[in-house]
């Protein structure tokens, strides 16, 4: 169904009846499940982000979350300031793809192995996480958007679309779900698209062998920034709608924590398909959320054998291993046929 | 002499060093060389172990920086060029152990050869010249990872070959192959020399024997000596620090 060299009619209709699930599901759902999938969905993008770098290119990034918090940040100060909270969105992207490109230019075109790649996308954010922790008080503010420390950056203003200077209505759940959504199939078409482009195929070959793609004339290093800073639109992107979502975004964002629950997001969804990110993402999050919900006092611990058995039983994850069943039974039909 | 062009050793140099030298530490790897290729020649380099031969091949595929002198291909000095730049000049490169992309097809590793020089109409129909060329028909959807080693060589000559490069350096392409396979590669690498210049790196005599129209014996950095295999193998000075001792062997 997923072929490496373009996208198969079947796979177009995936794409589309996602979206077409996508648009049906609020009308099902209660208020409450369709708020807490939205930010379900929000992570799902989050997660892809990291399988762009990770899966395609094999570049380990614990900095995900920095650009995830970066665009939260970006849009909370801007869509209280401006009242134009598209305007803020898109702010949001913007930052978190200039600091990509940072990062990016400094370690790719510095020639950094690729474990410095991932320890420096990880001091990068636990440098964010005590920056934006010490910036509480009245003094840090921008505009009429304070701060907060390590109390967060309160009553931002719902995704709306409305004009500048025009404030529309704020979304109301079903749409906002919508949004989230759309933006994450959206999102997961862009990326096979781009996957199955000279330039994705390239970026793959650069993850198998980085040597022979230079030997063969590529320059890897615009390359390897040119993914990073598309998949910081992809986390920024999440990051808007997440401090849309909850109208609050604190330095929790930049935390340790958060930043190794987008690599284990991945891990348990299955790298380099793409659509196991967002898999592992909903996958966990779900579950947190309901174990939560049922009471579990130890959600962690539950977690943790959940993750155990992961490891045990789907070593390469979740959408990897499933597409290899699907295929062996594909062929071992074929091959009773014939 | 088979694949000999006239014309092959006329012309200004395809390739030229000058005074190429490299120190590790206090020994000098490559001390002081002077090499010119000339446009269509098929040039073997041999020497015993430690005589230099793969750090010169290193820095003229830029993996590794000279310490003192210049490279010069087409009159162009390419000292210091990234390996990318490199490649496009027209020069490609297949290393020891053959590098390639392990989870891939071996029709998508060669597609990213001819990709990069190619539309994708030309380089759809480039790929399935070289995969038929190779002999790697039966084995185009398969993992190249999962393959013998010498179809691995052959899919990365292959990889090398679709760039089309003015300039092929091989570094001990039979490595681990059967008299078998040696025999095919000699005979891929005299098809390339029809339309290519290209350096070999050998160890193995009965292979250059094959193939060598002039002989390059490194000895401790240095050139020693230059010219047909009769020659060389005549020579006392190379019969000495190189064939004496594996014949004697």
């Amino acid at each position: 169904m997923f072929a490496a060299d373009r996208i198969t009619l079947l796979e177009w209709a995936l794409l589309a009846s996602l979206a077409a699930v996508v648009a049906a599901l609020p009308s099902v759902l209660d208020l409450f499940d369709t708020v807490q999938l939205s930010v379900v969905l929000i992570f799902g993008l989050l997660a892809l982000s990291l399988d762009l770098v990770w899966g395609l290119g094999g570049l380990m990034s614990f900095g995900q979350s920095a650009l995830f918090g970066v665009g939260a940040y970006a849009y909370g100060v801007l869509a209280i300031n401006s009242a134009f909270p598209i305007g803020a969105l898109l702010a949001g992207i913007s930052a978190a793809v200039l600091l990509a490109a940072v990062v990016g230019y400094v370690t790719f075109y510095g020639r950094v192995g690729s474990v410095y790649f991932a320890v420096i996308t990880l001091t990068v954010t636990l440098i964010l996480y005590q920056v934006t922790g010490h910036t509480a008080g009245p003094e840090y503010a921008i505009g009429k958007a304070l701060i907060g420390g390590y109390n967060g950056m309160t009553n931002i203003p719902s995704l709306g679309f409305g004009l500048p200077g025009r404030a529309g209505n704020p979304l109301d759940p079903e749409p906002f779900f919508r949004v989230c959504g759309w933006a994450l199939v959206g999102a997961l078409t862009l990326c096979r698209v781009m996957a199955v482009s000279h330039f994705g195929r390239t970026l793959v070959a650069m993850r198998e062998n980085e040597r022979r793609v230079e030997l063969t004339g590529y320059d890897t290093r615009w390359r390897k920034l040119a993914a990073f800073a598309l998949s910081g639109a992809l986390a920024g992107l999440a990051g808007g709608l997440f401090a849309s979502w909850g109208n609050f975004v604190s330095p929790d964002v930049f935390s340790l924590p958060q930043s190794a629950r987008v690599v284990i997001w991945v891990l348990v969804g299955g790298r380099g398909t793409l659509y196991g990110a967002p898999v592992g993402a909903i996958f966990l999050e779900y579950l947190t959320t309901n174990l939560g919900q049922a009471g579990a006092r130890y959600t962690t611990f539950a977690m943790g054998l959940v993750l155990v058995a992961m490891v045990l039983l789907f070593p390469r994850g979740l959408v990897p291993t499933l597409i290899e069943w699907a295929s062996r039974v594909a062929t071992g039909r074929h091959r009773a046929r014939s | 002499m088979p694949g000999h062009k006239p014309g092959a050793s006329i012309g200004p140099p395809i390739l030229e060093t000058v005074g190429l030298f490299r120190r590790f530490g206090a020994i000098d790897a490559v001390a002081g060389v002077d090499f010119t290729l000339r446009p269509g020649e098929l040039r073997c380099l041999i020497g015993p172990n430690g005589a230099g031969k793969s750090t010169f091949f290193r820095m003229l595929t830029a993996q590794m920086k000279p310490s003192a002198g210049r490279i010069l291909f087409e009159g162009h000095d390419i000292t210091g060029l990234p390996p990318h730049r490199v490649s496009r000049l027209g020069i490609g490169i297949k290393n020891q152990t053959p590098d390639l992309y392990d989870n891939l097809s071996a029709h998508e590793n060669i597609w990213l050869s001819a990709r990069f020089r190619h539309g994708p109409r030309l380089a759809r129909s480039m790929t399935a010249t070289v995969i038929e060329q190779f002999g790697l028909t039966e084995i185009a959807t398969a993992r190249v990872g999962k393959l013998s080693h010498g179809q691995r060589q052959w899919i990365e000559f292959g990889m090398v070959m679709a760039l089309e490069p003015k300039l092929i350096l091989l570094d001990e392409p039979t490595t681990g192959m059967n008299a078998e396979e040696t025999d095919r590669t000699a005979d891929l690498i005299r098809q390339a020399a029809a339309r290519s210049a290209i350096i070999v790196v050998e160890h193995d005599m009965q292979f250059i024997r094959q193939i060598a129209e002039l002989v390059t014996v490194f000895h401790q950095g240095r050139i020693l000596a230059e010219g047909p295999m009769e020659e060389i193998q005549a020579n006392p000075a190379v019969r000495e620090v190189y064939l004496g001792r594996s014949y004697r062997a």
